[in-house]
């Protein structure tokens, strides 16, 4: 596979051949890139109109929650090719640090969501700046131990965490605005809240990875050494990248856990970085939009599969194991060399 | 606490770090030789103490551990064979992590399904029974015998890797695996043969433990994390490092809990590895140069 | 490219939208009552999840034997994996609740979700039964701490722990005690309650070890106990951990009696019954050993069913049914509002011969036991309301 198949992916070259005058507004906005943006935006906001039931309305928030952290592991795995283990410990280091301002100090709820991601990112730069210099291996398995250090953190440090029961009873978000109070203590209206922060989430980070220090970022992750020996300071990127996914996990795991009202020690166990996995493998590391509906695909499915539990982890494990072994690429990955052979048939074709 | 608590903590970390050599060594195989990090590894030696739990009672302790390293041998190659040979070659590092990390959902969730959740033991006949008393440290038999397995094999170990062809054709590939190429070593045989090596060195730690402790689905969760811990501060891929580290970690282990607390000695092997990393990020035996 | 977009977009919303169109529509007049379980079928806590399983489905199968509730409706199960966390502990209860409309939840055995699911249970206005979950707080927040639909059957830990400390201390051999818990808030309270309770009765404890769940060496713990005095250990362990401590004190000939909350059945009693360990003891909410017929029932169906003696958590997992059934038939409605009107005024002989009363904050208090081992067979020394 070469480097220029992994930079253009079809939309962008498709779109560079029609792109049109724009007003500055869209440009900044993420301009051509914006396409993909608008009809999920648009389909996020249709969920409420045609989910009558609480519970699919739960599953629709996890489903958003799953976007955001897919997508930020993504940018980190896909991308950069960085893999992370330690995603899973920013969601809990986001959800208690935010847990732990709301319920000891008078700050603002949505200033202590932020803080937790600003915890997060914090965080992550201390870690970053020991591993990212590491090669892959070490840097998967310290992430790894980060974040059992983690679980064991908030187990053991009572006074702060609450220790193993954690805290619970978190108070639902809400907002005054003079005379409108906004609760988001229903599935319903959390799910307006996860909606508007989800796509501001996508935005920002497509807007990353289509911008230059994206196209870095790739390089990076196909060819270490040329990019470092091209004048980039690699390491820097790598942990910038690394701390802003931090702060967007962490950001999202104080919402995740204020709409489950707790948190415990349980939030770092290995489950939720499955999950994050099989959604960047499957979806296609490195592709944007089919990571992003493969995180809805897979916290819909087991609503579909309707099987015994047990037997859906093995259907997950089975499915990681085909996927990586039948369609290494992932979806999106498939789709994008799809939808190149054909373009460059078409070009073959017009010289002819 | 006296001179005998510190023979018997003393005496433990060996025990302990027997089981964790014998781990870390396969781990350390598979990785030097295939780069793969393999997240089954906790779930191989579950599947291991499982095979030891029905052969032993069949067959007696000696040849059950046997029968058990021999069938996980072959499941290595299976899955050598079937799996990871059949991954594509670009991103191959990342890839066959994950391929083994789906491995060990399937195997570990499996068994639940297989064998339920809850905890077995062996019957009390099939279990090796008395104790050694050394001074006035009490050894339990089983306890032992895992001294007595890991010294042997990972004597073996040493010998196939050191005095034989195939031994130095596999550290040939650790090293350098396109000179190896080069040098007409056939990589399919040594992939099969390290896959081998490694799982049956897992299926051997989970036997010997089959009649000390208790068997269940679960019970390679939580120790596949220490193990890899053990082969990062030896030096990934450095089957030396990886041994020694592991009874060190043994002892390290046994002495926070001796005089701290379980917790402590929960995490001691974590601590270690981050005060190793902030000092010599590439591991205490690894004799790659890394940037 | 655009189309193709959109056309995922589609596809995510249909999705989602297929799934909404599958509810089924209430009826809670006739057809079958359904009892929703929350309960960790995978994962380290696994096994105690079926074991609550096992004894909740035997409980509704001998009540559908018997002609079922309400002239003649049947029960029927849905149980949910919450896989001990809370992000799919709220999950399972939500779609217990709102999808599979349960008339109360039993649920859901880990604190740290039971915590998370009792604010479902008074939005939603569902009973929610809890069976197994040890942490104090439950009982604080229920009832007259403001969440009316929680009600917690099995007793505290603290009630336990005084009871457990009164009987060492009268028995009066054993001055020092180390507490060995899993990390879980289970082994934390509990250790918590009991060594406060020792304390208060001038009993030293000697130290205090959480140990992860999944652990399985114990030969420090062992040798440390050998070695500081220790006259007894107070086990707070689940599961394989606690097969496994036993077997390991066994082999190494560990010279003390255990106590604490140990299952003095099955396999552990295999091992207990040997003369190392005499003089061990339990303070345990069950015994297969109670002499009342209800529990003769109980106990024989399951182990006719199950080749074991239930467990604590079966037997837990049973009584839930049976309080809830009692409700249920006294409501005379399946209607989860009028199941919490008539829980309240529950007033129920559980098969421990003790009384299931529901108090201010919603707690029962039904008898516990200290049980003890003589000559290799266990025995009901006496039984305490907690």
């Amino acid at each position: 596979m070469t480097a220029a198949l992994h930079v253009h992916e079809p939309e962008e070259t498709n779109d560079v051949m029609s792109r049109k005058s724009s007003s500055p507004l869209h440009k900044w906005l993420g301009g051509r890139h914006l396409g993909p943006l608008l009809p999920t935006a648009a389909a996020i906001a249709l969920v409420p109109a045609v989910v009558t039931n609480d519970y699919f309305i739960d599953v629709a928030n996890l489903a958003l929650t799953f976007m955001v952290l897919g997508t930020a592991f993504n940018l980190l795995y896909g991308y950069v090719g960085m893999l992370s283990f330690a995603q899973v410990a920013f969601v809990g280091i986001g959800g208690y640090a935010s847990s732990w301002l709301v319920t000891h100090t008078d700050l603002w709820q949505p200033v202590a969501f932020l803080a937790g991601g600003g915890v997060a990112a914090l965080v992550a730069a201390v870690v970053g700046a020991v591993t990212v210099r590491l090669s892959e291996g070490a840097f998967a398995i310290i992430t790894l131990s980060f974040t059992l250090l983690c679980a064991v953190v908030a187990a053991e440090w009572t006074g702060v965490t609450g220790g193993r029961q954690g805290i619970f009873g978190l108070p639902a978000p809400s907002l005054s605005l003079g005379p409108v109070d906004l609760v988001a203590d229903t599935p319903r209206s959390y799910y307006y809240l996860l909606a508007g922060f989800t796509v501001l989430a996508l935005w920002a980070m497509q807007r990353l990875v289509r911008s230059s220090a994206g196209t870095v970022m790739i390089a990076i992750r196909d060819n270490e050494p040329l990019a470092k020996a091209q004048g980039y300071a690699t390491n820097n990127y790598k942990l910038a990248v690394f701390s802003f996914c931090a702060f967007v996990t962490g950001l999202t795991g104080a919402l995740h856990v204020f709409r489950l009202t707790t948190i415990d020690p349980s939030i770092f166990d290995f489950y939720l970085m499955q999950v994050m996995l099989i959604i960047v493998i499957l979806g296609g590391a490195g592709t944007f939009w089919p990571v992003a509906y493969s995180a809805v695909l897979f916290a819909v499915l087991p609503e579909m599969l309707r099987m015994a539990d047990e037997a859906r982890l093995i259907v997950y494990g089975a499915l990681l194991v085909l996927g990586l072994l039948f369609l290494p690429q992932g979806v999106g990955g498939f789709l994008r060399a799809r939808a190149m052979n054909r373009q460059l048939r078409d070009m073959r074709g017009g010289r002819s | 606490m006296d001179a005998t608590y510190t023979w018997e903590l003393l005496a433990n970390g060996v025990v302990l770090g027997s089981s964790y050599a014998l781990l870390a060594a396969g781990l350390a195989v598979i990785f030097g030789v295939l780069n793969v990090v393999n997240f089954a590894h906790g779930a191989l030696y579950m599947l291991g103490a499982f095979a030891a739990y029905f052969f032993i009672p069949l067959t007696g302790y000696w040849i059950g551990i046997l029968l058990t390293a021999a069938t996980m041998a072959i499941l290595g190659i299976v899955l050598q064979e079937g799996l990871l040979r059949r991954l594509p070659p670009d991103g191959a590092f990342s890839r066959s992590m994950l391929l083994t990390l789906g491995l060990a959902m399937i195997i570990q969730n499996g068994a639940i399904v297989l064998w339920g959740a809850g905890p077995r033991q062996l019957p009390e006949d099939s279990r090796p029974q008395g104790h050694l008393l050394l001074g006035d440290v009490i050894i339990p038999t089983g306890r032992a015998f895992i001294v007595v397995v890991a010294v042997a094999t990972l004597g073996a170990l040493y010998l196939l890797l050191n005095r034989t062809q195939v031994g130095r054709a596999m550290r040939g590939v650790s090293q350098n695996p396109t000179a190896a190429l080069v040098v007409g070593i056939s990589p399919e045989r040594i992939g099969r043969l390290a896959m081998a090596l490694g799982v049956g060195l897992a299926g051997i730690a989970g036997a010997t433990l089959t009649p000390v402790f208790t068997v269940s689905p679960q019970m390679g969760i939580t120790i596949v994390f220490k193990v890899f811990a053990i082969v990062v501060i030896g030096g990934l891929g450095s089957v030396p490092g990886a041994v020694i580290v592991a009874y060190l970690v043994g002892m390290l282990e046994s002495f926070a809990g001796g005089y701290g607390s379980a917790m402590t000695q929960s995490i001691s092997v974590f601590l270690f590895m981050i005060a190793i990393m902030l000092v010599r990020p590439q591991g205490l035996f690894s004799t790659e140069v890394r940037v | 490219m655009r189309t193709r977009t959109l056309a995922a977009a589609a596809a995510l919303a249909l999705t989602v939208v297929g799934c909404a169109s599958s509810t089924d529509s209430p009826d809670t007049n006739s057809g079958p009552i359904t009892i929703g379980l929350s309960a960790p079928l995978s994962g380290p806590a696994a096994a105690l999840g079926e074991n609550e399983r096992n004894g909740v489905q035997l409980a509704i199968d001998q009540i559908n034997q018997d002609g079922g509730l309400l002239g003649s409706r049947k029960l029927t199960l849905a149980a949910q994996d919450n896989a001990c966390n809370p992000t799919d502990g709220v999950g399972s209860v939500t779609k217990l609740i709102t999808q599979q409309q349960v008339s109360a939840v039993i649920g859901a055995l880990c604190s740290g979700v039971t915590l998370a699911a009792m604010p479902l249970a008074k939005r939603y206005q569902v009973p929610l039964v809890v069976a197994t979950s040890t942490s104090p707080d439950i009982t604080t927040a229920a009832g007259k701490g403001g969440n009316d639909f929680t009600f917690r059957i099995n007793p505290s830990d603290a009630t336990l722990a005084v009871a457990l400390s009164s009987y060492l201390h009268k028995a009066g051999d054993v001055r020092k005690v180390a507490i060995l818990a899993e990390d879980s808030t289970y082994g934390r309270t509990g250790a918590a309650a009991l060594q406060k309770a020792l304390n208060d009765k001038g009993i030293t404890v000697t130290g205090v070890d959480f140990v992860a769940q999944g652990t399985s060496d114990f030969s420090t713990q062992i040798s440390k106990y050998r070695n500081n005095g220790t006259q007894s250990v107070a086990l707070y362990i689940s599961g394989a951990d606690h097969l496994s401590f036993l077997r390991q004190a066994a082999s190494a000939r560990l010279q003390l009696p255990v106590t604490g909350r140990v299952e003095l059945e099955g396999q552990n009693l295999e091992i207990l019954k040997d003369e190392q360990f005499a003089g061990s003891s339990s303070v345990y909410p069950y015994s297969s050993l109670i002499k009342t017929p209800a529990n003769a029932k109980f106990a024989k169906a399951y182990e006719s069913a199950h080749k074991t003696p239930p467990t604590y958590e079966s037997f837990e997992g049973y009584s839930a049914v049976m309080v809830l059934a009692d409700a249920i038939s006294r409501a005379k409605s399946s209607d989860p509002k009028a199941i919490q009107k008539a829980l309240v005024k529950t007033d129920f002989t559980s098969l421990t011969g003790g009384t299931v009363k529901f108090d201010a904050y919603h707690q029962a208090h039904d008898k516990a036991f200290i049980l003890q081992i003589k000559n290799g067979k266990t025995v009901i020394v006496s039984d305490v309301v907690t």
